[in-house]
């Protein structure tokens, strides 16, 4: 699959601010889409989409905070980057406590914004990649027969196996031939590649 | 019946206890009463001439009887009166009917008494005039007491038309309202009455560079002054003159008592002019004091709202500082066309005049200035403040809305403090709603015109509301529910409304919350 072009979703109620942003945006050849409010956003919202978020942190109506917290309960990964002004510094603290990326304050320097941004995205790009192989690997453990699944799930335990062909009452060479077969289908080179695969997807 | 004199003892009249009509006309008794009573008693004949007098009677002439009776009595009339005298006797005696005249007689020692004379016609048995017998009475000494009872009289009536005068002035003073040029010119006119002969009396008073001049006033002869003086130092003049010549009196034409009313009307103007000067230099100072009181809370006001300001200004700044970044690099990476560049410079200033704007309307709303009334449209009033009320709701997260009836007629007013007043109630609202769940987060402002002749500003939280005992304290200069501000707001704003002739008051909401409201007279009608 393809990631799709990221793009820079502004949220600001100060329509010169929107403006300019998706200007110097644009400069870097960064796609960009403005929003006058969080509930405009919310509308057009849509979670297949990459990119990032900028936003303004006090906003009438729904605040910056607040589309923070609608978004976290939502199980969106969009990276935050607030923006504010120089009163609000201590709300902006607090979105970075409940896991924005950072925060601006207004005027800034285009640099500091672009740096925040391209981090972001990265950011969003890893997450989105960690999604797909998450996938990816519950994928291949639904090709996993019953069998097989209770010999992983043991062997990802630690389990030697002797142990785990007498907890399932079989012969140590049946449990040989699931084993094989659970690192085929899994496509780990290594037991340990298995581990980190299945303790990961746990997490 | 007529009594017979000879029936009485003639040399002791009084022994016998008989009454006077009883005691005989014979001429010894007569000439014994003649001595005895202090009336002068004289007898002429027809044409006038003394047939008779007492002894009193030639006392009180200064002659000797002799004398008395060769000369006609009327040449001891003193030569003022005698022509009237005589005018009076001719009357009486061509018609024989009773003679009385007052008049002064002249002895010729040149001694002067006032006497009353009272004669009664005497006829003879077929009825012709005879003669007629007359009484003398010294009244000098009642005419003394009669000229100084005039005398007292006329002093009395003088002390009163001065006190009328002074107490003039003090009503005039009363009812002028503090100005100086109403009570100067209503006093000078109040002048004339109280001299002597006010038909031909003019006034003038001066005072530094004033002149108030009775409409009769002009430069004459006779003419009296005095001088007024505030605080020590001569300032100005009361003035009074004779437009004709009139007898000497004690100070040229004029009386003592003039003298002493001129005085004291200047003494009186003076006293006024250092009371009025007192007063209007505290109305100064409370008016200076008033007007710097109403500048501090106006820059207090705005002191509060810092921080949105500082957002305000923000905001264009971020969008200069952005736009200008973005086209520097467009233009490093020669990635722009010229109506691109063009574009975001326009936009650019666009927003620096924004954030200028901001800036000019707040320096519009702290400048120092005088009070200065003028026609405004409340409406546009509240439109200029609008822009920073609702940058400090949004900081506060409340809405600011307008209601703003349309077409409203202009009210006479101080623009800035009227804005003042409504910038103060809307911030108070925004505070109230700071620790409230209540929604709608609003602060309503509206302007309705109220029954004709006024413009009713209403501005609606539905906030905390106003603790129970609000009404007594809510007003009163350092009052305050908030932890910032000075608690001035609400009581300069009440005094600016009512300076303009409204009034400011408050409602509690039903739902919650608090209204203001205060009203402004429309400009004119």
């Amino acid at each position: 699959m393809e990631p799709s072009q990221p793009t820079v979703f502004i949220v600001d109620d100060d329509a010169a601010v929107r403006d300019s942003l998706k200007f110097l945006l644009r400069s870097v050849g960064l796609g960009a889409e403005t929003f006058a409010s969080a509930d405009d956003f919310l509308r057009s919202y849509d979670p297949q989409r990459a990119g990032c978020l900028v936003l303004d942190v006090r906003m009438p109506g729904m605040s910056g905070l607040e589309l923070q917290q609608r978004l976290w309960d939502l199980g969106s990964s969009l990276p935050i980057v607030f923006l504010t002004a120089h009163a609000d510094v201590p709300m902006a603290v607090e979105a970075v406590k409940a896991g924005a990326l950072d925060f601006l304050q207004k005027p800034f320097r285009d640099q500091d914004l672009l740096d925040r941004i391209q981090e972001a995205l990265q950011r969003n790009a890893d997450v989105r990649e960690q999604l797909e192989a998450r996938k990816d690997v519950e994928a291949r453990i639904a090709s996993l027969t019953p069998r097989e699944r209770q010999v992983m799930d043991r062997v990802v335990d630690g389990k030697a196996n002797k142990v785990i062909a007498r907890e399932l009452g079989v012969s140590q060479r049946t449990v040989e031939i699931h084993r094989a077969r659970v690192m085929k289908k899994m496509r780990a080179r290594s037991l340990s590649r298995l581990v980190q695969m299945v303790v990961r997807l746990r997490a | 019946m007529k009594p017979d004199p000879r029936r009485g003892d003639t040399t002791s009249p009084m022994a016998n206890g008989r009454r006077g009509s009883e005691l005989g006309t014979g001429e010894p008794v007569k000439e014994f009463l003649s001595q005895l009573v202090p009336i002068g008693i004289m007898r002429t004949d027809a044409s006038g001439h003394c047939t008779h007098v007492n002894e009193h009677w030639c006392h009180l002439a200064g002659l000797s009887t002799d004398e008395a009776l060769e000369e006609a009595w009327s040449q001891t009339v003193h030569p003022d009166d005698r022509d009237r005298v005589l005018g009076e006797w001719e009357t009486a005696t061509s018609r024989a009917v009773e003679f009385r005249s007052d008049c002064r007689w002249q002895a010729p020692s040149g001694k002067v008494r006032w006497v009353a004379t009272h004669a009664l016609p005497v006829f003879d048995g077929d009825g012709r005039l005879e003669g007629y017998v007359g009484a003398v009475q010294d009244v000098t000494d009642q005419r003394r007491a009669e000229e100084e009872l005039r005398r007292l009289a006329h002093d009395l009536g003088e002390r009163v038309k001065e006190l009328n005068c002074l107490f003039g002035i003090s009503r005039i003073v009363e009812d002028a309202g503090g100005s100086l040029d109403r009570i100067f010119m209503q006093t000078v006119n109040l002048l004339p009455p109280s001299w002597e002969y006010p038909d031909i009396t003019c006034a003038r008073i001066t005072l530094n560079d004033s002149e108030f001049r009775t409409p009769n006033f002009r430069d004459t002869p006779w003419k009296q002054s005095a001088t007024i003086l505030v605080h020590g130092e001569q300032a100005g003049a009361v003035e009074i003159g004779y437009l004709e010549e009139r007898p000497e009196g004690d100070e040229g034409p004029f009386l003592a008592e003039e003298r002493a009313l001129v005085e004291a009307v200047a003494e009186r103007l003076g006293h006024v002019v250092e009371r009025i000067l007192g007063e209007q230099r505290l109305k100064e100072r409370e008016d200076e004091l008033r007007k710097r009181l109403t500048h501090l809370t106006r820059v207090s006001t705005v002191g509060e709202m810092a921080s949105s300001i500082a957002h305000e200004i923000n905001q264009p700044l971020t969008a200069i500082a952005t736009y200008t970044q973005a086209c520097r690099r467009m233009l490093n990476a020669r990635a722009a066309d010229e109506t691109h560049v063009q574009e975001i410079l326009a936009r650019v200033t666009e927003e620096a005049l924004r954030a200028g704007q901001i800036v000019h309307r707040l320096r519009h709303l702290v400048r120092k200035r005088e009070s200065v009334r003028a026609e405004c449209d409340i409406n546009q009033l509240i439109h200029e403040i609008e822009h920073l009320a609702s940058a400090d709701a949004r900081l506060h997260d409340v809405e600011l809305r307008l209601q703003l009836e349309r077409d409203l007629p202009p009210i006479l007013a101080d623009g800035i403090q009227i804005q003042q007043v409504v910038l103060n109630l809307i911030r108070n609202g925004i505070d109230a709603m700071e620790e409230t769940d209540a929604e709608p987060r609003q602060v309503r402002v509206r302007t309705t015109r109220r029954k004709g002749k006024e413009i009713e500003v209403s501005v609606h939280d539905n906030g905390c509301g106003l603790p129970e005992n609000a009404e007594e304290e809510l007003f009163e200069p350092f009052f305050t529910t908030k932890t910032t501000g000075m608690g001035l707001g609400l009581s300069i704003s009440r005094s600016i409304v009512s300076l303009h002739g409204g009034s400011l008051w408050f409602e509690r909401n039903a739902e919650g919350g608090t209204t203001f409201r205060f009203t402004v007279p429309l400009a004119a009608d």
